[in-house]
């Protein structure tokens, strides 16, 4: 999503990058425009385009959709229907066919290819991306630490950082969490009060251990990063190891068995 | 049991939508006849057929298994018809493989790059806890939009109803179920790595448009140079490219992989007929329908770019029927706006 009080040329913008394949584009726009002869290629590669571009930042448009519609953060979908790739592409093989000689041809499309690899960005390089270690392509800290809580095969809620926030529930539906990642998303959700404790610098450890326990959150999961002003060992949540960049925390009070034990667990630990 | 889900995944993604599509490629001229058309037409129609049952299944507060029951039933049977169509007609000597030179050999390459650096890279990215999330809580708990995907508890706000008509995150999990495969596992790896593979192929049939007679030999050359740019375009994090290979599970990667190439297509071929042949109309109405299951923003966006498209062509064709055979898919996007009204009440 992206932030509201951009206009559409400041979307382009920020779409665009470094402009080059926009450039690109709007040049094969005006190359086809004039000579093109087929008019149905024309009509859905060219014409068709400059209709949706204009459309984008025509204002009645635009303020329709961004603020009639309340799409502003996702007006830059219209962009998707320029097919700047195929109409590039094309462009390309129009001009390299005008050139009779196969060597010129050639030279001429190897020169494009490098003009593509430097003004292009590499998808690779995303930050988005990192190496998959298993086959769900879920950090291993989480999948290790979801194996860990599930003790028998039934609920567990737990707490995670942010950083984290998105991954247990698509691994397993055994954890649930008092605020999930709609915290995120939306900046509000259920609990809170425990989410502002947890992404503090530093972490009130009686304070979040007492919400937590108060929730019945049988796990804790910390950012290793993150500084401590006690012990959870204090507070009824026992270290159970070191997950990555995480650590995790249990609890010492609650019940962790299947629910069948429920009822001689109560017995035995006294409790009505 | 990995048997029986390779199996599953073959009938689910390869038998159901190659003999779905036959009857769509069939009736496309004759050179466009092809393996790449067949496939990519009729998994939007296994798409379609999905989103039209689930909205059915939900207002009716119906289980996944029901909907997995039903919906494998129509599907199984529809495409053995159309299968026993093909056969008994003879498609299979009528249909047509791409031609394998060197050009393709590259364009091969480029693919199977997609499809490698799909399953070697995760992807960090928040909206999985929606797609995944939501797929994986429905094919355990059985029941669509009860649980809260994000939390495990009951769903507490109306927030999930602007996804409600995008059925993907639930085709997901439909697949999980009849596949045996996890949903994180079924998405990032199984339908990353075959949509990537559609998205290709729609590419190669629009080179097949775009390059006929003696500038054939530019077919294979064009599809490459697309993926080139495609691996090359990180200019931002909202380009379709970026969506297409980061998170292409995902509905709205969906829509930038197939959705639009195929509405570019669709396009080009109803100008190449002059608007004569009614199947493209009908492909386009089959096309809207899954699009909305990718994502609800298709409403807007492929309605506006296909009418659009349709009036180009029209004037370039100078036949204004065009214009009138597109109103099917128009009519079609527009009940699903109602009734995404209706439902959001």
């Amino acid at each position: 999503m992206l932030e509201s009080g951009l206009n559409p040329l400041e979307i382009i913008k920020l779409y665009s990058g470094n402009t080059t394949f926009m450039l690109m584009f709007a040049l094969s726009l005006m190359y086809l425009w004039v000579f093109e002869k087929d008019k149905v290629k024309k009509a859905v590669l060219v014409i068709l385009s400059v209709t949706m571009l204009v459309l984008f930042v025509f204002p009645l448009f635009s303020h329709f959709f961004m603020d009639k519609m309340d799409e502003a953060g996702t007006y830059y979908r219209f962009l998707w229907l320029l097919p700047t790739s195929i109409v590039s592409g094309y462009a390309v093989f129009h001009i390299l066919d005008r050139f009779k000689n196969r060597f010129v041809r050639t030279g001429a499309f190897a020169v494009v290819v490098i003009c593509v690899l430097i003004g292009g960005v590499f998808m690779y390089e995303s930050p988005a991306f990192y190496d998959s270690t298993n086959a769900y392509q879920i950090p291993q800290c989480v999948v290790d630490m979801c194996d860990d809580m599930i003790i028998t095969e039934r609920e567990y809620e737990a707490v995670f950082p942010d950083e984290i926030l998105q991954y247990p529930r698509q691994y397993t539906t055994y954890i649930t969490m008092p605020y999930g990642f709609e915290m995120l998303q939306f900046g509000q959700g259920q609990n809170d009060d425990i989410h502002s404790e947890m992404v503090k610098d530093t972490l009130n450890v009686k304070q979040l251990a007492l919400l937590c326990e108060g929730k019945h959150i049988h796990y804790i999961v910390i950012n290793n990063n993150k500084t401590l002003d006690g012990r959870f060992e204090d507070y009824n949540y026992e270290f159970v190891g070191v997950y990555g960049d995480y650590s995790m925390y249990k609890s010492t009070t609650m019940f962790f068995d299947s629910w069948d034990k429920f009822e001689e667990w109560k017995e035995k630990n006294g409790q009505s | 049991m990995i048997i029986l889900s390779i199996l599953q995944c073959i009938l689910y993604l390869l038998i159901i939508p190659f003999s779905l599509g036959t009857i769509f490629s069939s009736q496309f001229d004759e050179k466009y006849n092809t393996v790449g058309n067949t496939l990519v037409f009729g998994f939007i129609s296994e798409l379609a057929v999905f989103q039209v049952l689930f909205l059915l299944f939900y207002k009716l507060d119906r289980t996944l298994t029901e909907l997995t029951w039903v919906s494998s039933v129509i599907l199984v049977l529809t495409s053995l018809f159309f299968l026993i169509l093909f056969i008994v007609r003879k498609g299979y000597k009528k249909i047509k493989l791409p031609k394998f030179d060197l050009g393709f050999g590259v364009f091969a390459l480029f693919t199977v790059y997609m499809i490698v650096m799909r399953n070697l890279q995760g992807v960090n990215d928040g909206d999985d806890a929606f797609v995944i999330g939501n797929a994986l809580t429905t094919y355990t708990n059985d029941v669509f939009y009860k649980v809260d995907y994000y939390t495990g508890f009951t769903i507490a706000s109306n927030s999930f109803k602007r996804h409600l008509l995008a059925s993907n995150p639930l085709f997901i999990a439909y697949l999980a179920k009849v596949t045996f495969i996890h949903p994180a596992i079924l998405a990032h790896r199984i339908l990353g790595s075959f949509y990537l593979l559609l998205h290709n192929a729609v590419i190669y049939n629009i080179s097949m448009l775009l390059f006929d007679k003696e500038k054939i030999k530019y077919r294979s050359l064009f599809a490459s140079f697309v993926s080139l740019l495609t691996i090359w375009d990180f200019h931002s994090y909202l380009t379709d490219s970026t969506f297409i290979l980061s998170r292409t599970w995902q509905g709205k990667a969906m829509f930038c992989a197939l959705g639009i190439p195929l509405a570019i297509l669709l396009l080009l071929m109803i100008g190449e007929c002059k608007g004569k042949n009614n199947m493209l109309f009908a492909a386009a109405v089959v096309l809207a329908v899954s699009c909305i299951a990718m994502t609800p923003a298709s409403i807007y966006l492929l309605t506006l770019f296909f009418v659009a498209g349709c009036i180009c062509v029209a004037f370039a064709v100078k036949k204004v029927l065009v214009v009138i055979k597109a109103l099917p898919m128009a009519l079609s996007m527009a009940i699903i706006a109602g009734l995404y009204i209706l439902y959001l009440k």
